[in-house]
């Protein structure tokens, strides 16, 4: 996939495609396994980046598909687009430990017999002045590169 | 009865770079990924950010 083809859609959801990408090329599935795959990626801030656009530019006017891209879901659904997986398409959210929650919740699906392949994980793109004045605001964000080397 | 499970294939993307080999490579060699925050007002901030031009370059 050209990056060009990015267009539109939220960093989180390009992060994601491109983690999955290299997931899919070293899974060696065939095109008939590939469409029983579920996905379950999750982002605990979802399509920020767009809708922090669409609010800054006082957009009142977007496209049809601006909401299921900007959701928690977009990237899930971005992925199974992408490679025509068929299966169900989930997004867990459970703050930093969204990557983790869906990895369990992927191997629990199977280990319950309800499927036979995830594509799980998650994706984040959260580094905006927004977000950070609430890090800041709840005193999680290291201001000052105290004990860390730092370029 | 509950069913096997295992891992047959990793992706990821982050502030080491792309693919799992460079994350894998910068763990083990104990490399820092934390930098200085770039492309926001509010440079006094460090943190893992993965770099633009890892996306750009990015061609499947």
């Amino acid at each position: 996939m050209l990056a060009s083809n990015y267009d539109g859609m939220d960093r989180s959801t390009v992060l994601g495609l491109i983690a999955a990408d290299e997931a899919m090329n070293g899974s060696l599935l065939s095109r008939r396994e590939s469409r029983i795959v579920n996905v379950f990626v999750g982002s605990s801030k979802g399509g920020l980046n767009n809708l922090l656009s669409a609010c800054s530019t006082r957009r009142t006017k977007v496209p049809p598909d601006f909401l299921m891209e900007s959701l928690h879901t977009a990237t899930s659904d971005a992925i199974a687009r992408q490679f025509g997986f068929d299966g169900l398409r989930m997004a867990y959210i459970s703050s930093c430990t969204t990557g983790i929650h869906s990895i369990i919740m992927g191997a629990k699906y199977i280990a319950e017999g309800r499927g036979e392949i995830v594509l799980a994980g998650a994706t984040e793109a959260s580094i905006n002045p927004l977000m950070l004045a609430g890090y800041e605001s709840m005193e999680l964000f290291q201001k000052t590169p105290q004990c860390l080397s730092v370029q | 009865m509950s069913k096997r499970v295992v891992i047959t294939s990793l992706g990821a993307i982050t502030a080491g770079g792309c693919g799992i080999s460079r994350l894998w490579h910068s763990a083990i060699e104990g490399q820092s990924m934390i930098q200085r925050l770039k492309g926001i007002d509010v440079e006094s901030y460090i943190g893992a950010q993965v770099d633009d031009l890892i996306i750009c370059n990015y061609n499947a």
